[in-house]
C-alpha cells in the first residue's frame, strides 16, 4: 500500500571501499519495492570507484568535498519522493525503508521520520547502544540538548522538503545534519518511531572527531536556532547549550590530557583549550579543582617531611 | 570509534587504573564496551598512572564513544589513581576493575541489580575467574588465589563480616573474605563516610602484595557498612606464566607481609603476651610453628604442603622485617 512512495538511498563514500558492498547490499535487501541506490564517491583514494563500478549501482563521482557536499550532490540527483542518507560503513536494517516510508505515508504533516540506531563492530557483531528516552511531545526541546540520530541512516526525509531547505548547510561543518533535524523539529515536522532502522558501525577507521571542533560546530547551530526560534524558546536553547558544553567539555579534557602527556602541543591543542575555557568553564573548573587539591596535598606532605 | 550513547547521567562509573599495560588495555576496554543489550548507562574512566608506554594512544580512539574518559594521575600509586577516578566520577555507583581484566557482558547490569535488590548495601564484589596462561601447577591451591588476584568464594551470595583470620584474601568458614579491586563496586556515600583509598598501603608501579583494597574494606566494615559477595558479578583475569612460578608466590607473600605490617589490622595487632620489637608475640609463635611444619613436610616429601607452610612463613617474616626495620 505504501509502496507508492518511491525512495532513494544515497550512500556517500569516502575511502570506505571495504564496507561499501555491505551498505549497498543492505539497501538491496530492503523489503520495499521502489528503492534506488545512489553511491556518491567523494573523491576516495582507495578502491571505492572500482568496487562501486563492479556492483552495478548508480554512481556519482566528485572531487573530495566532504560528506555534507556529497549528500547534497545525491539530493540534487535524486527524483524520488523520499530520501535516506546511509553512510558507507553503516547498514540499513531489512525493514528500515518499509517502516519509515509507512510512517511518512500515514502522517502527511511529517517531513522526516526518525528511528533508532543499533551499533555493530567492524565484523558486524552487535554492540550495546544507550539511547536516552525521548519525549515525542517535546521533540525539539530534547533535540536541543542531544542528537539522538547518531548517523543519518536512522532518518528518512521527504526529498522535496529537504531540497526546499537547500540540503545540508555547509558552513556548520560536521554539525550540518544536526542543523537540518533541528530545523524540521522546530516546525514540528518530525515523526519519531521506536524501531531501530540502521546499524551504526564502530571500527578503527571511524573518524574520531575532534570534540572541540564538534562543540564549535554544534554551538554554531544553536546560535542559528537562537536567531530564528521564538523568544519563548530562548531558555530551552540555553539548557541545550549547557548540556552540549558539558558533553563535549569532558571529551575535550580527556583529549587534552592525552595530548599534553604525549607532548603533542600545536595549534589544535591551543584551540581546544581556548574552546574549553570559553564554553565549558564549569568542566574546566571541576578538573582544575581536582588538580589544585592534589597540589595542596603534596605540599602538606612536603611540610610533614621537614 | 563513534558515539554509542547520548545519555549523560551514567548509573555506574567504572574506574580502571592502569600503569604500563597498554598491550592489555584494548581487550579490557573492548570487554567493557561489549555489555549486553539491557545494560544501564555507564561511563568508564581510565586513569593513567604515569605510564611511559602507548597507553594514551590506545585510549584515544575510545573517547568519541561518549562512554570512555581519560585522566592522568602523575602521583605514582594505585590509591592515588583510584582516588583521582573517584573525584571525577559522575555516577552514584562506582565500580573498579583492573587494566588486565576482561569483564563479562553482564558485569555492569549485575552490579546495578545487586545494589537495587539491597538498598542498604554499600559494597559488593564478585568472582574473578582465571584465564590460565599455562596449566596451573599442582602446588597451586586455593590459597594461591590472592597472589594471582583471583576470587571465587562459591556460588552463594553472602554478607561479609569483620575478619579474624590472618592471611590474604582466602575464604574462611565464617565468610570473612577480601573483595579485590579487580571486581568490586561501592556506593558513593561509602567514600563520604569512610574516606578514600589509603596511599600508605598502595601498590606502586609493579610492587606486589599491597593491601589498599583490604585496608579500605576494614575501614568500611568498621563503620558498620554492609558488604556482600555476589557470584553473579563475574570478571575474568589472565594469569600469565610468570605468575605460575613459585618465585612469584614467594615474593608476593613476603610483600604482603610487609604491607600488612604497614596496614595495622587491629585483630592481628592484638596480643596477650605483648610485643617484641613492634611485632606481636603470636607472630613469633606462628613463625616457629610454620617453620617446623615446613621442615617436617620437606622431610616427608609432601611438597604442596611444604610450600604452603613456606609461604605462610614468608608472610610472617615479611611482617616482622617491616616492623623491625621501622624501629631501626
Amino acid at each position: 500500500m505504501n509502496d507508492r512512495l518511491s525512495v532513494t538511498v544515497v550512500v556517500p563514500c569516502f575511502n570506505q571501499a571495504r564496507f561499501l558492498p555491505g551498505a549497498v547490499a543492505s539497501v538491496r535487501a530492503q523489503g520495499y519495492e521502489q528503492v534506488d541506490c545512489l553511491v556518491v564517491n567523494d573523491g576516495s583514494t582507495d578502491e571505492t570507484a572500482a568496487v562501486a563500478a563492479a556492483m552495478d549501482v548508480r554512481l556519482l563521482e566528485q572531487p573530495n568535498r566532504g560528506v555534507s557536499a556529497a549528500r547534497n550532490a545525491g539530493l540534487s540527483a535524486a527524483t524520488t519522493d523520499l530520501i535516506v542518507f546511509l553512510d558507507a560503513d553503516d547498514e540499513l536494517l531489512p525493514d528500515a525503508v518499509a517502516r519509515a516510508a509507512a510512517a511518512l505515508a500515514t502522517d502527511p504533516d511529517a517531513q522526516i521520520v526518525v528511528g533508532r540506531c543499533a551499533v555493530m563492530d567492524a565484523d558486524g557483531r552487535a554492540l550495546p547502544a544507550f539511547h536516552d528516552a525521548v519525549d515525542a511531545a517535546h521533540l525539539y526541546d530534547a533535540w536541543l540538548s542531544r542528537n539522538f540520530v547518531w548517523t543519518p541512516g536512522a532518518a528518512m526525509f521527504r526529498r522535496s522538503a529537504l531540497a526546499d531547505l537547500g540540503g545540508f548547510p555547509l558552513p556548520v561543518g560536521p554539525a550540518a545534519d544536526y542543523a537540518v533535524y533541528l530545523r524540521f523539529a522546530r516546525a514540528g515536522r518530525v515523526r519519531l518511531i521506536p524501531h531501530e532502522l540502521v546499524r551504526y558501525r564502530q571500527h578503527a577507521a571511524s573518524m574520531s572527531r575532534d570534540p572541540a571542533l564538534m562543540l564549535r560546530a554544534t554551538l554554531a547551530v544553536l546560535r542559528g536556532e537562537l536567531r530564528q526560534a521564538p523568544a519563548a524558546m530562548r531558555e530551552r536553547i540555553d539548557v541545550g547549550w549547557g548540556r552540549w558544553c558539558e558533553w563535549y567539555g569532558e571529551q575535550i579534557v580527556s583529549r587534552l590530557q592525552i595530548d599534553w602527556h604525549a607532548r603533542r602541543l600545536g595549534t589544535n591543542q591551543v584551540r581546544a583549550l581556548m574552546t574549553l575555557l570559553r564554553y565549558c568553564p564549569r568542566v574546566a573548573l571541576r578538573h582544575a579543582r581536582h588538580k589544585a587539591g592534589r597540589v595542596l596535598r603534596n605540599s602538606r606532605h612536603a611540610e610533614n617531611r621537614c | 570509534m563513534r558515539q554509542v550513547t547520548d545519555v549523560d547521567h551514567p548509573v555506574v562509573s567504572v574506574v580502571l587504573c592502569t600503569y604500563n599495560r597498554s598491550h592489555l588495555l584494548t581487550p579490557a576496554l573492548d570487554a567493557l564496551l561489549r555489555q549486553g543489550p539491557d545494560t544501564p548507562p555507564y561511563e568508564v574512566i581510565v586513569v593513567d598512572n604515569n605510564s611511559a608506554d602507548a597507553t594514551r594512544q590506545v585510549v584515544e580512539p575510545f573517547i568519541a564513544s561518549g562512554i570512555v574518559r581519560y585522566a592522568f594521575e602523575p602521583s605514582q600509586g594505585l590509591s592515588h589513581a583510584r582516588n583521582h577516578g573517584l573525584s571525577i566520577a559522575r555516577a552514584d555507583l562506582i565500580a573498579f576493575t583492573d587494566d588486565d581484566v576482561r569483564v563479562t557482558s553482564t558485569w555492569i547490569r549485575s552490579i546495578v541489580d545487586t545494589f537495587a535488590e539491597h538498598p542498604d548495601l554499600d559494597m559488593v564484589g564478585g568472582k574473578v575467574e582465571p584465564i590460565w596462561g599455562d596449566a596451573p601447577p599442582p602446588w597451586l591451591t586455593e590459597s594461591g588465589d590472592a597472589p594471582l588476584a583471583l576470587a571465587n568464594f562459591g556460588d552463594e551470595a553472602f554478607r561479609i563480616g569483620p575478619r579474624s583470620s590472618v592471611l590474604g584474601a582466602r575464604s574462611t568458614p565464617d565468610r570473612d573474605v577480601c573483595l579485590i579491586g579487580a571486581n568490586v563496586a561501592m556506593r558513593r556515600r561509602l567514600f563520604e563516610r569512610a574516606g578514600n583509598f589509603s596511599p600508605k598501603v598502595q601498590r606502586v608501579r609493579d610492587g606486589i602484595g599491597s593491601t589498599e583494597d583490604y585496608e579500605f574494606q576494614l575501614r568500611a566494615l568498621g563503620l558498620g557498612s554492609l558488604a556482600m559477595y555476589d557470584p553473579r558479578i563475574v570478571v575474568r583475569a589472565p594469569v600469565p606464566r610468570e605468575r605460575l612460578m613459585k618465585r612469584y608466590h614467594r615474593a608476593w607473600h613476603s610483600g604482603h607481609g610487609r604491607f600488612y605490617a604497614l596496614m595495622r589490622d587491629p585483630s592481628f595487632e592484638r596480643s596477650s603476651l605483648g610485643t617484641l620489637l613492634g611485632v606481636p608475640a603470636h607472630v613469633y609463635r606462628s613463625a616457629i610453628r610454620e617453620a617446623a611444619a615446613w621442615v617436617g613436610n620437606v622431610v616427608a616429601r609432601r611438597n604442596a604442603a611444604a610450600f604452603a607452610h613456606e609461604l605462610r612463613l614468608r608472610f610472617l617474616c615479611g611482617f616482622a622485617a617491616q616492623r623491625i626495620l621501622q624501629r631501626i
